[in-house]
């Protein structure tokens, strides 16, 4: 698919409502047009993860699981809340008092039942008395989850316990974000920021759906022993919590190289034989990977690039040298790419005809009327805040005032996010060195094995298809192709390579044979 | 013999060595000097000889193609030519030529044999077009491949290059039946693959060769030279005599310990899956006996020689440092992968405190002077190291040691170690084994224990299995289980190879039980030795590399997985992941209860059962 075929008019889908639920509060319609609704970049890849496979779930059980409806600009769902197990599990401190205490059980269930039932947040009361028909002990109920709590995801941050999350171990482990504090528990957008709608539907809108949907619909209903034992602490069928209809985010276009790209890594990775959920710690870095390429490639798509960016790659050298010099400049070049397609964003809006014929129409006579209908304008195509516009003298002052909010609105998110999605999968750190910079960790090199080696791949040939499917550089040979000629040596790159070589080797996927000939091999492709 | 011959001798030998010569055509340069020289070629009847003269047998009935690949100076040309004669060819007709064809007859009749004897040779450059006549004939190997052509051919080529050739032509010219064998000669070189069903072609790859094996065979043909009559009769020429560093280093090559130990050493490459090829081990050999680091390319002429011997740097050119390389610069040592390998053993940078104490304490101290006479100062090679001598004394008695000083001194004891290496007795459970002095540790243990064992067919003992599978349930459980009689399949909730993984899944006894689970040691693929995991109708092979053994003996025995190496520890955690891989397979439905391991006082694991 051609770069510039992304932004034909009829590949773009018309945006939604501007009072739909999560819309009314936009300060402006600009990174949204490029990108959708939204890119988060304070999304970890983990809480991406959970974001998509709660939609997942949601959908599944509307028996709608990817299916695309490219009528409908965004999908509404319901999600769990699980109150009573976000309780348990997170908001629960007396349980090993409790259990550690002298007594006899039905002392301790008395106690703690007690207790909890007027603990629970918001309180709406349930009564956890369910429970003790459920487990032999109470040392049995006390053992299950204090195990369950040794998986919460991310366990280093400072999140409030209603925003912490267990590992999806099946439908049973996935709920929304809330805020909850006293009797109120709201939606939040701070850890689920809807980059996991965007997941969802790109996936939504890929060639893989069919396997897709068999896929996640066993990862999601199988039962497997630790689904099971998070289901045994839900309360009773029928005081089932779930959300209100919420509406998903917005992404713009039909069809883009992305999509496809991304599902193909997924499918890849779910289908090896990994035992259990451990494709996970694999599927749940590469979605961040995608989604940066993702935002690059539209960006370039809209700075009227012919091709996507390159990321050249250092593999980490004892010293500063050519290949770290190189890499720093693709970093610092790539980084500024989203703010040069927001300002082509600015340009094409306020420019051609439709400008001409409101703004700029020559039946306007001062400068206070043009910029009034440029105001006007720009608050129906931009969402512009008509206040954030005011007191520009003339159309040239309202322009440089437009691109200021947006710029303000690009550095507080989108602008961050190709650095901090990079750091989060293993491509981007300043490990050996003072600035960021491409510097892939050997687990995303790891992954990027695994999602792209069937059975075995001759070295050099492994390059080229990173080249074809990332445009990520790390050899001569792809560098030659990528630069332009006065920043390409051959020397530093072959040593790059030769050093990708030894850290394949050192982690077990690489078979060398002899002179210059290797294979990288998958060892979880297939059978044994 | 005369004193021209025997320099002209050293000369030749020489030219093995690490000094700069046009590597790639080797097999044709040596032949040249032999014959400037007069002195016969350094050559020894290559182990596998016999089967490539064999694969390709005119008395046999069914013919096959072969690939002849190994590593850069593992001897393919020179077995290519033996082949060509043995099938009536003539070596002078076809010599520096990278194609050769002749006519055999065979029970079935006269029968074309094509020898592309250098494959990179004849094919065209990368980016280079394929001419009609190229293309043709690999299309004619091909189908004789497919078993529908009626000739043969035996190609020579490294690995690397065929590789790269058939990429190449796959490249240019996809449709070709040539290209289309790509997928066959990728399985077999990555599986190590010598026939594959279908295919009329015979793989002999030279590297799956025993390193100690040729370096025992190249020992001998070195040793067994007439030349070195030369000690005899040139006793009073400084470069023969008896203070020449030729003849010390000769001797201890002669000296079983000496060579056994390098055989050894060898051994264990070969045993964590490294080769070394001809060309380098007589490299290694010409090093040890003619290496110095402050001679013209760092390696000795005879007029060098006597010159050594008068300004008294003999010792510098000692076999213990020579081995290792350290007569050259860092630069070209790593030229050669022979060095690289005997470095990775880390020898002398290793030690334990008793060997220590007997190098810096053993001939003053009363007690310990006993056992240094016995096993440092009895070497009949053993001359004083001076300088270690009076740094040992400094280092003793001198009240201000400065970091330069301090350098030196541990630099000539490390030196002194890797004396000492070639010099102990490798006896199992000696409290001083050689081992102590490398990274290996365990290198003992596995010879003795594994290796030897498995070689002269008995079982691995039950203990030394054990042991292993104590290291796994260690790495694998993140606690420290006490038990090596069962393999603990343990799993975290989330991820089945989280560091602390206590959720029991399965165990498999060490010794057999009533369904046939078990777990043994066996010798495998290339005579490595494997584990082999079988587990409810199913087997799971890990390969018992010296590097994995060392890594789970020492895990074994206290150490915590990651203090000896990540990758080591990613890499067992990979074969746990192959392994429950398996276990899942066989798992119809879920477990009612979910086990969790905790262990006792004696670090024995208890399981705790919650209903699901």
């Amino acid at each position: 698919m051609e770069l510039a075929t992304i932004l034909d008019p009829a590949n773009i889908l018309s945006r939604p409502p501007r009072n739909a639920e999560g819309y009314k509060t936009l300060s402006s319609w600009g990174e949204e047009q490029i990108w959708g609704h939204r890119l988060w970049h304070r999304q970890t890849p983990w809480l991406l993860f959970l974001e998509f496979l709660g939609i997942a779930e949601a959908m599944l059980r509307a028996d709608r699981l990817f299916v695309s409806d490219t009528a409908r600009s965004i999908i509404t769902y319901r999600l769990h809340q699980r109150i009573a197990l976000r309780n348990l599990l997170f908001n629960n401190a007396l349980l090993s008092r409790i259990n550690e205490s002298p007594g006899a059980d039905s002392v301790k269930w008395d106690a703690w039942t007690k207790w909890m039932n007027e603990e629970c947040e918001p309180h709406r009361g349930l009564d956890f008395g369910y429970l003790r028909q459920r487990f032999a002990k109470f040392g049995d109920f006390a053992r299950t989850i204090e195990l369950l709590r040794k998986t919460v995801l991310e366990p280093g941050t400072n999140r409030r316990w209603s925003s912490r999350f267990l590992f999806p171990f099946g439908q049973h482990a996935l709920y929304e974000d809330l805020d909850i504090t006293g009797a109120k528990a709201e939606r939040q957008a701070i850890n689920f920021g809807r980059a996991g709608d965007l997941l969802y539907m790109m996936l939504s809108r890929s060639s893989y759906t069919t396997e897709l949907r068999a896929l996640f619909a066993d990862l999601l209903r199988l039962p497997n022993i630790p689904d099971k034992m998070v289901a045994k602490l839900l309360p009773p069928a029928g005081s089932e919590d779930l959300s209100g209809e919420r509406t998903g985010g917005y992404l713009p276009y039909k069809s883009h190289p992305a999509y496809d790209r991304l599902a193909k890594d997924w499918l890849s990775l779910l289908r090896l034989s990994l035992p259990s959920r451990d494709a996970y710690a694999h599927v749940v870095p590469l979605a961040a990977l995608h989604l940066l390429l993702y935002q690059m490639e539209t960006a370039a798509a809209w700075c009227g690039r012919p091709a996507a960016p390159v990321y050249v790659c250092e593999i980490i050298a004892p010293k500063m040298e050519f290949v770290r010099q190189r890499a720093l400049r693709s970093y610092l070049d790539n980084d500024g790419l989203p703010r040069l397609a927001l300002e082509a964003l600015a340009r094409i809006t306020m420019n051609g005809t439709a400008w001409d014929a409101t703004a700029n129409n020559p039946s306007l006579i001062t400068d206070a009327e043009r910029v009034t209908e440029a105001v006007h304008y720009l608050e129906d195509v931009l969402w512009l805040d008509p206040k954030e516009a005011a007191g520009a003298a003339d159309l040239q002052e309202f322009k440089s005032l437009v691109l200021r909010r947006l710029h303000d609105k690009l550095d507080d998110n989108n602008g961050l996010l190709h650095s901090a999605y990079g750091r989060h999968c293993g491509l981007i750190s300043k490990r050996g060195a003072r600035s960021y910079r491409y510097a892939p960790t050997d687990a995303l090199l790891k992954t990027l094995v695994l999602a792209n080696v069937k059975d075995r791949i001759e070295f050099t040939e492994f390059l080229s298809l990173l080249f074809r499917r990332y445009r990520l550089v790390f050899g001569p040979v792809e560098a030659s192709i990528a630069l332009p000629v006065e920043e390409f040596e051959e020397t530093p790159f072959r040593k790059n390579i030769d050093r990708l070589e030894e850290r394949f080797r050192s982690m077990g996927l690489l078979n060398r044979l002899s002179d210059g000939v290797a294979y990288v091999e998958n060892p979880f492709s297939g059978g044994l | 013999m005369t004193k021209q011959q025997a320099d002209k001798w050293v000369l030749f030998l020489r030219s093995y060595g690490p000094v700069a010569k046009n590597g790639s055509m080797y097999a044709e340069d040596i032949p040249e000097l032999s014959k400037q020289y007069g002195v016969a070629e350094l050559r020894f009847r290559h182990p596998a000889e016999d089967l490539v003269l064999n694969a390709v047998n005119p008395e046999v009935p069914s013919l096959t193609n072969m690939v002849l690949t190994g590593t850069a100076g593992d001897g393919k040309t020179t077995l290519c030519y033996a082949l060509w004669q043995r099938l009536g060819g003539k070596v002078a007709e076809v010599w520096r030529r990278p194609y050769g064809m002749l006519t055999v007859n065979t029970p079935a009749g006269p029968q074309t044999v094509h020898f592309l004897f250098d494959l990179s040779g004849w094919a065209p450059e990368k980016g280079q077009p394929w001419s009609a006549h190229q293309l043709d004939l690999l299309d004619r190997f091909a189908s004789s491949v497919n078993g529908t052509g009626k000739e043969l051919f035996v190609i020579a080529a490294n690995d690397g290059k065929l590789i790269q050739i058939w990429r190449n032509l796959a490249e240019l010219h996809p449709e070709s039946s040539a290209a289309k064998l790509r997928p066959d000669l990728d399985r077999m070189l990555a599986q190590n693959l010598g026939s594959v069903d279908g295919k009329l072609l015979r793989l002999i790859n030279l590297s799956g060769t025993s390193t100690a094996e040729l370096l025992h065979l190249a020992l001998s043909s070195l040793l067994q030279r007439p030349e070195w009559a030369c000690f005899e009769t040139l006793a009073d020429d400084p470069a023969y005599g008896s203070a020449s560093p030729l003849k010390r280093n000769w001797l201890l090559l002669k000296d079983p310990l000496f060579s056994s130990r390098l055989c050894t050493l060898m051994e264990l490459c070969d045993a964590n899956g490294l080769h070394v090829p001809v060309r380098e081990i007589y490299l290694l050999l010409v090093n040890v006996l003619l290496g110095h680091p402050a001679v013209n390319q760092h390696l000795m002429k005879a007029g060098d020689l006597r010159r050594v011997v008068a300004d008294s740097t003999a010792s510098l050119a000692a076999a213990h440092r020579n081995c290792f390389g350290d007569n050259l610069p860092r630069q070209k040592r790593d030229e050669y992968r022979v060095f690289g390998y005997l470095a990775m053993f880390r020898v002398g940078e290793e030690t334990s405190n008793d060997i220590d104490n007997l190098l810096l304490f053993g001939r003053d101290n009363p007690d310990l002077h006993p056992e240094f006479v016995r096993l440092v100062e009895s070497d009949v090679h053993y001359t004083p190291n001076a300088a270690f001598e009076r740094l040992r004394l400094d280092y003793l008695g001198a009240e201000e040691f400065g970091e330069d000083h301090r350098t030196q001194f541990l630099a000539e004891l490390s030196n002194e170690r890797r004396r000492l290496f070639f010099r102990l007795p490798d006896q199992d459970g000696a409290h001083i084994t050689p081992w102590q002095l490398t990274v290996f540790q365990s290198a003992g243990t596995f010879r003795h224990h594994v290796l030897d064992q498995l070689r002269s067919g008995k079982a691995v003992a039950l203990h030394v299995v054990e042991g292993i599978v104590r290291g796994l349930n260690r790495a694998w459980s993140g606690m420290l289980i006490d038990d090596g009689t069962h393999l603990h399949l343990t799993s975290g909730l989330d991820s089945t190879t989280a560091r602390l993984s206590p959720v029991s899944l399965h165990r498999v006894p060490v010794a057999s039980n009533y369904y046939g689970e078990q777990i043994t040691v066996a010798m495998g693929l290339r005579d490595r030795p494997q584990l082999i995991v079988y587990l409810l109708g199913q087997s799971v092979e890990y390969e018992m590399t010296l590097l994995r053994f060392e890594f789970l003996e020492r895990i074994s025995n206290g150490s915590l997985p990651n203090s000896f190496s990540r990758e080591c520890y990613e890499d067992v955690i990979a074969f746990k992941s192959r392994l429950l891989a398996a276990w899942q397979r066989t798992q119809k439905s879920d477990p009612p209860q979910l086990r969790i391991v905790e262990l006792d006082d004696h670090g024995m694991p208890r399981e705790h059962t919650i209903n699901l």
